[in-house]
Protein backbone atom coordinates (compact mmCIF):
# COMPACT_ATOMS: atom_id res chain seq x y z
CA UNK A 1 0.00 0.00 0.00
CA UNK A 2 2.81 2.37 0.84
CA UNK A 3 4.27 2.07 -2.66
CA UNK A 4 1.02 3.15 -4.29
CA UNK A 5 0.92 6.16 -1.96
CA UNK A 6 4.52 7.03 -2.76
CA UNK A 7 3.93 6.80 -6.52
CA UNK A 8 1.01 9.22 -6.19
CA UNK A 9 3.20 11.40 -3.97
CA UNK A 10 5.88 11.71 -6.63
CA UNK A 11 3.30 12.34 -9.38
CA UNK A 12 1.67 15.16 -7.43
CA UNK A 13 5.10 16.64 -6.67
CA UNK A 14 6.06 16.65 -10.34
CA UNK A 15 2.72 18.24 -11.22
CA UNK A 16 3.25 20.93 -8.57
CA UNK A 17 6.70 21.71 -9.94
CA UNK A 18 5.73 21.88 -13.59
CA UNK A 19 2.30 23.57 -13.33
CA UNK A 20 1.95 26.96 -14.99
CA UNK A 21 -1.14 28.48 -13.40
CA UNK A 22 -0.63 29.64 -9.85
CA UNK A 23 -3.97 28.26 -8.61
CA UNK A 24 -2.99 24.83 -9.86
CA UNK A 25 0.30 25.07 -8.00
CA UNK A 26 -1.62 25.67 -4.78
CA UNK A 27 -3.98 22.73 -5.37
CA UNK A 28 -1.18 20.33 -6.29
CA UNK A 29 0.89 21.39 -3.29
CA UNK A 30 -2.08 20.75 -0.99
CA UNK A 31 -2.48 17.25 -2.47
CA UNK A 32 1.27 16.66 -2.11
CA UNK A 33 1.28 17.66 1.55
CA UNK A 34 -1.78 15.57 2.36
CA UNK A 35 -0.35 12.42 0.76
CA UNK A 36 2.95 12.96 2.54
CA UNK A 37 1.09 13.29 5.86
CA UNK A 38 -0.59 9.92 5.25
CA UNK A 39 2.83 8.43 4.41
CA UNK A 40 4.29 9.79 7.66
CA UNK A 41 1.46 8.11 9.54
CA UNK A 42 2.22 4.80 7.84
CA UNK A 43 5.88 5.25 8.76
CA UNK A 44 4.89 5.30 12.42
CA UNK A 45 5.20 9.03 13.06
CA UNK A 46 1.79 10.47 14.04
CA UNK A 47 3.40 13.59 15.54
CA UNK A 48 5.06 14.54 12.29
CA UNK A 49 1.90 13.69 10.38
CA UNK A 50 -0.16 16.01 12.54
CA UNK A 51 2.39 18.81 12.18
CA UNK A 52 2.40 18.36 8.41
CA UNK A 53 -1.40 18.50 8.18
CA UNK A 54 -1.61 21.63 10.32
CA UNK A 55 1.23 23.34 8.48
CA UNK A 56 -0.07 22.46 5.03
CA UNK A 57 -3.50 23.90 5.78
CA UNK A 58 -1.83 27.06 7.06
CA UNK A 59 0.49 27.39 4.08
CA UNK A 60 -2.34 26.86 1.57
CA UNK A 61 -4.19 29.90 2.90
CA UNK A 62 -0.93 31.80 3.13
CA UNK A 63 0.05 31.03 -0.48
CA UNK A 64 -3.40 32.06 -1.73
CA UNK A 65 -3.02 35.43 0.00
CA UNK A 66 0.54 35.87 -1.31
CA UNK A 67 -0.32 35.02 -4.90
CA UNK A 68 -3.31 37.30 -4.81
CA UNK A 69 -1.00 40.16 -3.83
CA UNK A 70 1.53 39.05 -6.42
CA UNK A 71 -1.04 39.17 -9.24
CA UNK A 72 -1.81 42.78 -8.54
CA UNK A 73 1.87 43.69 -8.45
CA UNK A 74 3.44 42.03 -11.47
CA UNK A 75 2.87 43.53 -14.85
CA UNK A 76 5.50 41.84 -17.00
CA UNK A 77 4.86 38.14 -17.42
CA UNK A 78 6.67 36.40 -20.26
CA UNK A 79 4.66 34.47 -22.79
CA UNK A 80 5.23 30.78 -23.36
CA UNK A 81 8.42 30.36 -25.38
CA UNK A 82 8.07 29.09 -28.96
CA UNK A 83 8.80 25.42 -29.28
CA UNK A 84 11.06 25.73 -32.30
CA UNK A 85 14.27 26.39 -30.46
CA UNK A 86 17.67 25.29 -31.53
CA UNK A 87 19.05 22.13 -30.01
CA UNK A 88 21.99 23.88 -28.37
CA UNK A 89 19.72 26.29 -26.51
CA UNK A 90 17.40 23.51 -25.41
CA UNK A 91 20.38 21.45 -24.33
CA UNK A 92 21.68 24.29 -22.25
CA UNK A 93 18.27 24.70 -20.68
CA UNK A 94 17.19 21.13 -19.94
CA UNK A 95 19.59 18.38 -20.88
CA UNK A 96 22.61 19.71 -19.03
CA UNK A 97 20.72 20.25 -15.73
CA UNK A 98 19.12 16.82 -16.15
CA UNK A 99 22.53 15.21 -16.56
CA UNK A 100 23.86 17.19 -13.61
CA UNK A 101 21.07 16.15 -11.24
CA UNK A 102 21.19 12.55 -12.43
CA UNK A 103 24.94 12.44 -11.77
CA UNK A 104 24.53 13.86 -8.28
CA UNK A 105 21.68 11.44 -7.57
CA UNK A 106 23.79 8.45 -8.64
CA UNK A 107 26.67 9.68 -6.50
CA UNK A 108 24.33 10.06 -3.52
CA UNK A 109 22.87 6.59 -3.95
CA UNK A 110 26.38 5.15 -4.34
CA UNK A 111 27.57 6.67 -1.06
CA UNK A 112 24.47 5.63 0.87
CA UNK A 113 25.64 3.52 3.83
CA UNK A 114 25.47 -0.24 3.47
CA UNK A 115 24.01 -2.85 5.75
CA UNK A 116 21.18 -2.83 8.22
CA UNK A 117 20.24 0.27 10.18
CA UNK A 118 22.03 0.77 13.49
CA UNK A 119 19.35 0.63 16.18
CA UNK A 120 21.56 1.26 19.20
CA UNK A 121 20.38 4.82 19.83
CA UNK A 122 16.75 3.93 19.19
CA UNK A 123 16.82 1.11 21.72
CA UNK A 124 18.61 3.28 24.26
CA UNK A 125 16.10 6.11 23.92
CA UNK A 126 13.12 3.78 23.99
CA UNK A 127 14.45 2.07 27.09
CA UNK A 128 15.54 5.17 28.99
CA UNK A 129 13.19 8.02 28.12
CA UNK A 130 10.63 7.29 30.82
CA UNK A 131 13.34 7.24 33.47
CA UNK A 132 15.26 10.27 32.22
CA UNK A 133 12.62 12.65 30.95
CA UNK A 134 9.20 11.24 31.76
CA UNK A 135 6.01 11.13 29.76
CA UNK A 136 4.76 8.47 27.40
CA UNK A 137 5.48 9.98 23.99
CA UNK A 138 9.08 9.27 23.02
CA UNK A 139 9.28 11.99 20.35
CA UNK A 140 8.11 14.69 22.76
CA UNK A 141 10.50 13.43 25.43
CA UNK A 142 13.40 13.61 23.00
CA UNK A 143 12.74 17.12 21.72
CA UNK A 144 12.12 18.41 25.22
CA UNK A 145 14.75 16.42 27.04
CA UNK A 146 17.71 14.97 25.23
CA UNK A 147 17.60 17.33 22.27
CA UNK A 148 16.28 20.49 23.91
CA UNK A 149 18.94 22.64 22.27
CA UNK A 150 17.56 21.78 18.83
CA UNK A 151 14.16 22.98 19.97
CA UNK A 152 15.65 26.19 21.36
CA UNK A 153 17.43 26.94 18.10
CA UNK A 154 14.28 26.12 16.15
CA UNK A 155 12.45 28.71 18.24
CA UNK A 156 15.30 31.14 17.48
CA UNK A 157 14.94 30.44 13.74
CA UNK A 158 11.21 31.11 13.93
CA UNK A 159 11.84 34.34 15.84
CA UNK A 160 14.39 35.52 13.25
CA UNK A 161 12.10 34.72 10.33
CA UNK A 162 9.16 36.47 11.97
CA UNK A 163 11.30 39.55 12.62
CA UNK A 164 12.54 39.53 9.02
CA UNK A 165 8.99 39.17 7.67
CA UNK A 166 7.83 42.04 9.85
CA UNK A 167 10.71 44.29 8.80
CA UNK A 168 10.96 43.47 5.10
CA UNK A 169 7.26 43.65 4.28
CA UNK A 170 5.84 46.91 3.15
CA UNK A 171 3.37 48.91 5.15
CA UNK A 172 0.57 50.86 3.55
CA UNK A 173 -0.06 54.43 4.56
CA UNK A 174 -3.73 53.86 5.31
CA UNK A 175 -5.08 51.05 7.41
CA UNK A 176 -8.40 50.65 5.63
CA UNK A 177 -9.80 47.17 5.23
CA UNK A 178 -9.11 45.39 1.98
CA UNK A 179 -12.16 45.83 -0.24
CA UNK A 180 -11.78 42.50 -2.00
CA UNK A 181 -11.52 40.35 1.09
CA UNK A 182 -14.20 42.33 2.88
CA UNK A 183 -16.66 41.95 0.02
CA UNK A 184 -16.31 38.19 -0.07
CA UNK A 185 -16.39 37.44 3.60
CA UNK A 186 -18.32 40.05 5.46
CA UNK A 187 -21.76 39.95 3.94
CA UNK A 188 -22.16 36.18 3.96
CA UNK A 189 -24.02 34.88 6.98
CA UNK A 190 -23.79 31.11 6.45
CA UNK A 191 -20.04 30.67 6.76
CA UNK A 192 -19.78 33.39 9.40
CA UNK A 193 -22.22 31.60 11.70
CA UNK A 194 -20.79 28.15 11.00
CA UNK A 195 -17.24 29.27 11.72
CA UNK A 196 -18.52 31.04 14.81
CA UNK A 197 -19.87 27.70 16.03
CA UNK A 198 -16.69 25.81 15.11
CA UNK A 199 -14.16 28.25 16.53
CA UNK A 200 -14.43 27.12 20.18
CA UNK A 201 -14.04 23.52 19.02
CA UNK A 202 -10.83 24.51 17.23
CA UNK A 203 -9.49 26.24 20.34
CA UNK A 204 -10.39 23.26 22.53
CA UNK A 205 -8.64 20.94 20.10
CA UNK A 206 -5.49 23.06 20.23
CA UNK A 207 -5.49 23.13 24.02
CA UNK A 208 -6.07 19.37 24.09
CA UNK A 209 -3.10 18.81 21.81
CA UNK A 210 -0.87 20.94 24.02
CA UNK A 211 -1.95 19.47 27.36
CA UNK A 212 -1.77 15.87 26.15
CA UNK A 213 1.43 16.32 24.21
CA UNK A 214 3.50 14.14 26.53
CA UNK A 215 1.18 11.13 26.65
CA UNK A 216 -0.40 11.05 23.20
CA UNK A 217 0.41 12.29 19.69
CA UNK A 218 0.54 16.04 19.62
CA UNK A 219 2.56 18.65 21.39
CA UNK A 220 3.50 22.28 21.34
CA UNK A 221 4.09 22.75 17.64
CA UNK A 222 0.83 21.20 16.46
CA UNK A 223 -1.24 22.87 19.15
CA UNK A 224 0.37 26.21 18.35
CA UNK A 225 -0.59 25.96 14.70
CA UNK A 226 -4.16 24.98 15.69
CA UNK A 227 -4.44 28.05 17.93
CA UNK A 228 -3.04 30.24 15.15
CA UNK A 229 -5.72 28.86 12.83
CA UNK A 230 -8.29 29.91 15.42
CA UNK A 231 -7.04 33.48 15.12
CA UNK A 232 -7.10 33.30 11.30
CA UNK A 233 -10.73 32.17 11.46
CA UNK A 234 -11.41 35.04 13.81
CA UNK A 235 -10.18 37.41 11.12
CA UNK A 236 -12.48 35.72 8.61
CA UNK A 237 -15.50 36.05 10.91
CA UNK A 238 -15.32 39.61 12.07
CA UNK A 239 -13.14 41.05 9.30
CA UNK A 240 -11.70 43.57 11.70
CA UNK A 241 -8.11 44.33 12.26
CA UNK A 242 -7.63 44.95 15.95
CA UNK A 243 -4.39 43.11 16.63
CA UNK A 244 -1.63 45.26 18.06
CA UNK A 245 1.59 44.21 16.44
CA UNK A 246 3.98 45.80 18.88
CA UNK A 247 2.45 44.01 21.83
CA UNK A 248 2.36 40.64 20.10
CA UNK A 249 5.99 40.92 19.05
CA UNK A 250 7.04 41.86 22.57
CA UNK A 251 5.05 38.89 23.90
CA UNK A 252 6.78 36.60 21.43
CA UNK A 253 10.23 37.72 22.50
CA UNK A 254 9.30 37.36 26.17
CA UNK A 255 8.04 33.84 25.48
CA UNK A 256 11.31 32.98 23.83
CA UNK A 257 13.30 34.33 26.78
CA UNK A 258 11.17 32.33 29.22
CA UNK A 259 11.69 29.22 27.10
CA UNK A 260 15.45 29.59 27.21
CA UNK A 261 15.50 30.29 30.95
CA UNK A 262 13.30 27.29 31.76
CA UNK A 263 15.24 24.88 29.58
CA UNK A 264 18.61 26.03 30.86
CA UNK A 265 17.41 25.86 34.46
CA UNK A 266 16.16 22.32 34.12
CA UNK A 267 18.73 20.79 31.82
CA UNK A 268 21.88 22.75 32.65
CA UNK A 269 21.55 23.09 36.39
CA UNK A 270 20.31 19.54 36.83
CA UNK A 271 16.99 20.25 38.53
CA UNK A 272 15.87 17.31 36.44
CA UNK A 273 17.96 14.80 38.28
CA UNK A 274 17.37 16.18 41.76
CA UNK A 275 13.62 16.67 41.65
CA UNK A 276 11.94 13.88 39.67
CA UNK A 277 8.46 15.02 40.64
CA UNK A 278 8.90 18.21 38.58
CA UNK A 279 9.36 16.38 35.28
CA UNK A 280 5.73 16.30 34.15
CA UNK A 281 5.15 20.00 35.03
CA UNK A 282 8.33 20.81 33.11
CA UNK A 283 7.04 18.99 30.00
CA UNK A 284 3.67 20.74 30.26
CA UNK A 285 5.24 24.17 30.72
CA UNK A 286 7.64 23.68 27.81
CA UNK A 287 4.83 22.50 25.53
CA UNK A 288 2.74 25.53 26.47
CA UNK A 289 5.60 27.96 25.88
CA UNK A 290 6.45 26.41 22.52
CA UNK A 291 2.79 26.54 21.50
CA UNK A 292 2.59 30.22 22.46
CA UNK A 293 5.77 30.90 20.52
CA UNK A 294 4.56 29.15 17.36
CA UNK A 295 1.07 30.64 17.58
CA UNK A 296 2.42 34.18 18.00
CA UNK A 297 4.81 33.71 15.10
CA UNK A 298 2.14 32.42 12.72
CA UNK A 299 -0.35 35.10 13.79
CA UNK A 300 2.24 37.79 13.08
CA UNK A 301 3.09 36.34 9.66
CA UNK A 302 -0.55 35.97 8.62
CA UNK A 303 -1.82 39.29 9.87
CA UNK A 304 1.17 41.06 8.43
CA UNK A 305 0.23 39.81 4.98
CA UNK A 306 -3.49 40.37 5.37
CA UNK A 307 -3.38 43.79 6.89
CA UNK A 308 -0.21 45.57 5.93
CA UNK A 309 0.74 44.21 2.56
CA UNK A 310 -2.25 45.67 0.82
CA UNK A 311 -2.67 47.89 -2.14
CA UNK B 1 24.31 -1.18 -1.83
CA UNK B 2 21.59 -2.26 0.50
CA UNK B 3 18.74 0.19 0.95
CA UNK B 4 14.96 0.23 1.11
CA UNK B 5 12.86 1.03 -1.94
CA UNK B 6 10.97 3.52 0.23
CA UNK B 7 14.13 5.58 0.72
CA UNK B 8 14.70 5.57 -3.02
CA UNK B 9 11.35 7.30 -3.61
CA UNK B 10 12.29 10.14 -1.26
CA UNK B 11 15.72 10.51 -2.90
CA UNK B 12 14.08 10.61 -6.34
CA UNK B 13 11.67 13.33 -5.23
CA UNK B 14 14.55 15.36 -3.77
CA UNK B 15 16.47 15.30 -7.03
CA UNK B 16 13.38 16.03 -9.12
CA UNK B 17 12.90 19.14 -6.98
CA UNK B 18 16.58 20.00 -7.48
CA UNK B 19 16.05 19.74 -11.23
CA UNK B 20 13.03 22.01 -10.98
CA UNK B 21 15.07 24.49 -8.93
CA UNK B 22 17.86 24.58 -11.51
CA UNK B 23 15.63 24.92 -14.57
CA UNK B 24 13.15 27.37 -13.02
CA UNK B 25 12.46 30.43 -15.13
CA UNK B 26 10.78 32.43 -12.40
CA UNK B 27 11.27 32.91 -8.69
CA UNK B 28 7.94 31.26 -7.84
CA UNK B 29 9.00 27.93 -9.32
CA UNK B 30 12.14 28.07 -7.21
CA UNK B 31 10.12 28.59 -4.04
CA UNK B 32 7.73 25.73 -4.89
CA UNK B 33 10.69 23.44 -5.60
CA UNK B 34 12.17 24.34 -2.23
CA UNK B 35 8.92 23.41 -0.46
CA UNK B 36 8.80 20.00 -2.15
CA UNK B 37 12.49 19.50 -1.42
CA UNK B 38 11.93 20.05 2.30
CA UNK B 39 9.10 17.53 2.39
CA UNK B 40 11.27 15.04 0.50
CA UNK B 41 14.03 15.42 3.08
CA UNK B 42 11.53 14.81 5.89
CA UNK B 43 10.25 11.74 4.05
CA UNK B 44 13.78 10.39 3.67
CA UNK B 45 14.59 10.74 7.36
CA UNK B 46 11.35 9.09 8.43
CA UNK B 47 11.60 6.23 5.95
CA UNK B 48 14.93 4.95 7.31
CA UNK B 49 14.37 1.56 8.86
CA UNK B 50 10.83 1.14 7.64
CA UNK B 51 9.12 -2.23 8.03
CA UNK B 52 5.52 -3.09 7.29
CA UNK B 53 3.25 -2.73 10.28
CA UNK B 54 5.60 -0.46 12.20
CA UNK B 55 4.21 1.13 15.35
CA UNK B 56 4.60 4.67 16.71
CA UNK B 57 6.83 5.04 19.80
CA UNK B 58 4.00 5.97 22.16
CA UNK B 59 2.81 4.04 25.15
CA UNK B 60 4.29 1.32 27.29
CA UNK B 61 3.90 -2.10 25.71
CA UNK B 62 4.59 -1.51 22.06
CA UNK B 63 6.75 -4.54 21.40
CA UNK B 64 9.74 -4.75 19.15
CA UNK B 65 8.64 -3.27 15.83
CA UNK B 66 8.79 0.41 16.82
CA UNK B 67 9.69 3.44 14.75
CA UNK B 68 12.80 5.44 15.60
CA UNK B 69 11.74 8.45 17.72
CA UNK B 70 14.88 10.54 17.15
CA UNK B 71 14.28 11.53 13.47
CA UNK B 72 10.64 12.24 14.33
CA UNK B 73 11.63 14.69 17.05
CA UNK B 74 14.03 16.43 14.66
CA UNK B 75 11.58 16.49 11.74
CA UNK B 76 8.78 18.17 13.71
CA UNK B 77 11.05 21.17 14.14
CA UNK B 78 12.16 20.94 10.50
CA UNK B 79 8.58 21.22 9.25
CA UNK B 80 7.90 24.36 11.30
CA UNK B 81 11.17 25.87 10.09
CA UNK B 82 10.08 25.04 6.52
CA UNK B 83 6.99 27.20 6.88
CA UNK B 84 9.07 30.03 8.32
CA UNK B 85 11.47 29.78 5.35
CA UNK B 86 8.53 29.83 2.94
CA UNK B 87 7.16 32.95 4.62
CA UNK B 88 10.51 34.75 4.32
CA UNK B 89 10.79 33.66 0.68
CA UNK B 90 7.32 35.00 -0.07
CA UNK B 91 8.16 38.32 1.58
CA UNK B 92 11.25 38.64 -0.57
CA UNK B 93 9.24 37.68 -3.67
CA UNK B 94 6.68 40.39 -3.04
CA UNK B 95 9.37 42.98 -2.34
CA UNK B 96 11.12 41.98 -5.57
CA UNK B 97 7.95 42.18 -7.65
CA UNK B 98 7.15 45.55 -6.13
CA UNK B 99 10.53 46.93 -7.07
CA UNK B 100 11.06 45.43 -10.54
CA UNK B 101 7.45 44.58 -11.58
CA UNK B 102 8.53 41.10 -12.65
CA UNK B 103 9.84 37.86 -11.21
CA UNK B 104 11.43 36.21 -14.26
CA UNK B 105 15.13 35.60 -13.94
CA UNK B 106 16.01 36.75 -17.49
CA UNK B 107 14.21 40.09 -17.24
CA UNK B 108 15.62 40.59 -13.75
CA UNK B 109 19.16 40.10 -15.04
CA UNK B 110 18.59 42.65 -17.81
CA UNK B 111 17.15 45.16 -15.38
CA UNK B 112 20.04 44.63 -13.03
CA UNK B 113 22.56 45.29 -15.79
CA UNK B 114 21.06 48.67 -16.70
CA UNK C 1 -21.93 -7.90 11.37
CA UNK C 2 -18.63 -7.72 9.58
CA UNK C 3 -20.22 -8.71 6.26
CA UNK C 4 -22.84 -5.97 6.64
CA UNK C 5 -20.11 -3.42 7.36
CA UNK C 6 -18.19 -4.50 4.29
CA UNK C 7 -21.29 -4.12 2.12
CA UNK C 8 -21.88 -0.58 3.39
CA UNK C 9 -18.21 0.31 2.79
CA UNK C 10 -18.50 -0.96 -0.78
CA UNK C 11 -21.62 1.16 -1.30
CA UNK C 12 -19.64 4.20 -0.16
CA UNK C 13 -16.83 3.35 -2.57
CA UNK C 14 -19.39 3.05 -5.40
CA UNK C 15 -20.64 6.55 -4.55
CA UNK C 16 -17.07 7.85 -4.69
CA UNK C 17 -16.41 6.12 -8.02
CA UNK C 18 -19.53 7.60 -9.60
CA UNK C 19 -18.50 11.00 -8.30
CA UNK C 20 -15.07 10.66 -9.87
CA UNK C 21 -16.77 9.66 -13.13
CA UNK C 22 -18.99 12.72 -12.91
CA UNK C 23 -15.98 15.00 -12.50
CA UNK C 24 -14.83 13.87 -15.93
CA UNK C 25 -18.29 13.87 -17.50
CA UNK C 26 -19.45 17.38 -16.62
CA UNK C 27 -17.71 20.44 -17.98
CA UNK C 28 -19.69 23.12 -16.17
CA UNK C 29 -18.13 24.43 -12.99
CA UNK C 30 -21.23 24.36 -10.80
CA UNK C 31 -22.18 20.83 -11.85
CA UNK C 32 -18.69 19.64 -10.99
CA UNK C 33 -18.94 21.38 -7.63
CA UNK C 34 -22.22 19.54 -6.99
CA UNK C 35 -20.58 16.21 -7.79
CA UNK C 36 -17.62 17.07 -5.60
CA UNK C 37 -19.92 17.78 -2.65
CA UNK C 38 -21.58 14.41 -3.28
CA UNK C 39 -18.23 12.65 -3.05
CA UNK C 40 -17.28 14.46 0.11
CA UNK C 41 -20.51 14.07 2.04
CA UNK C 42 -22.39 11.01 0.80
CA UNK C 43 -19.41 8.83 -0.11
CA UNK C 44 -17.28 9.56 2.93
CA UNK C 45 -20.17 9.39 5.40
CA UNK C 46 -21.40 6.06 4.03
CA UNK C 47 -17.84 4.78 4.25
CA UNK C 48 -17.52 5.79 7.89
CA UNK C 49 -20.93 4.36 8.80
CA UNK C 50 -19.65 1.07 7.40
CA UNK C 51 -16.57 1.35 9.62
CA UNK C 52 -18.81 1.90 12.66
CA UNK C 53 -20.92 -1.16 11.80
CA UNK C 54 -17.79 -3.26 11.43
CA UNK C 55 -16.29 -2.26 14.75
CA UNK C 56 -19.45 -2.41 16.78
CA UNK C 57 -20.13 -0.23 19.79
CA UNK C 58 -16.82 1.00 21.21
CA UNK C 59 -14.75 4.11 21.91
CA UNK C 60 -13.28 3.98 18.43
CA UNK C 61 -16.78 4.19 16.94
CA UNK C 62 -17.48 7.27 19.04
CA UNK C 63 -14.45 9.01 17.52
CA UNK C 64 -15.61 8.10 14.01
CA UNK C 65 -19.05 9.48 14.90
CA UNK C 66 -17.40 12.76 15.90
CA UNK C 67 -15.64 12.86 12.53
CA UNK C 68 -19.01 12.28 10.80
CA UNK C 69 -20.50 15.24 12.67
CA UNK C 70 -17.58 17.43 11.60
CA UNK C 71 -18.00 16.26 8.00
CA UNK C 72 -21.70 17.09 8.09
CA UNK C 73 -20.91 20.62 9.28
CA UNK C 74 -17.83 21.38 7.22
CA UNK C 75 -18.39 19.90 3.76
CA UNK C 76 -21.57 21.84 2.87
CA UNK C 77 -19.75 24.90 4.22
CA UNK C 78 -16.78 24.45 1.87
CA UNK C 79 -19.05 23.77 -1.12
CA UNK C 80 -21.04 26.88 -0.27
CA UNK C 81 -17.93 29.05 0.05
CA UNK C 82 -16.49 27.81 -3.25
CA UNK C 83 -19.79 28.33 -5.08
CA UNK C 84 -20.18 31.80 -3.62
CA UNK C 85 -16.64 32.82 -4.51
CA UNK C 86 -17.21 31.51 -8.05
CA UNK C 87 -20.46 33.44 -8.30
CA UNK C 88 -18.81 36.64 -7.13
CA UNK C 89 -16.03 36.33 -9.72
CA UNK C 90 -17.96 35.03 -12.71
CA UNK C 91 -15.68 36.51 -15.35
CA UNK C 92 -12.67 34.50 -14.21
CA UNK C 93 -14.65 31.24 -14.24
CA UNK C 94 -16.03 31.78 -17.75
CA UNK C 95 -12.62 32.61 -19.10
CA UNK C 96 -11.04 29.50 -17.64
CA UNK C 97 -13.76 26.97 -18.42
CA UNK C 98 -13.43 27.54 -22.16
CA UNK C 99 -10.37 25.35 -22.46
CA UNK C 100 -12.29 22.24 -21.41
CA UNK C 101 -10.81 22.08 -17.93
CA UNK C 102 -13.72 23.72 -16.16
CA UNK C 103 -11.50 26.18 -14.38
CA UNK C 104 -9.91 23.73 -12.09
Amino acid sequence: MIYVLLVFWIISGILAIQARKLIRIIVYLAIFSTISAVCFFVFGAPDVSMAEVAVSSFSTVFLIVCFEKYFTLVTEVTKDPPHKEKLSKRARKFILPACFTAAIALLFVYFLPDGTVNTYLRDLYLYRFRLDVGGENAATSIYLGYRVYDTLFEALMLLISVVSVAHMSWRAETDETDAHFAGVTKSDTVDVYTIRILCPAMLIFGVYLILNGHISPGGGFQGGVAIASFFICRYLIYDVYDVRFGKIMIFEKMTFATLIILAVLFVFLGVYIQLPQLRIPYLLAMNMLIAMKVAFGFIIIFYRYIAFERR
Amino acid sequence: MNFEIVELFAIAMFFISLFGLITSKGVIKGIISMITMEIAVVMFFLSIGFQTGILPPIGRDVGDNVADPLPQALMITAIIIGVAVTAVNMTMLIALSRQFKTTEWDILKKKKME
Amino acid sequence: MELLGNIVIVIGLVFMAFGALGLYKFKDFYLRLLVLAKIDTVGAITFMVGIIIRHGFSFFSLKVLLIIVLFLILNPLTAHIIARAAYLSIEGIDEESDDGTGGR
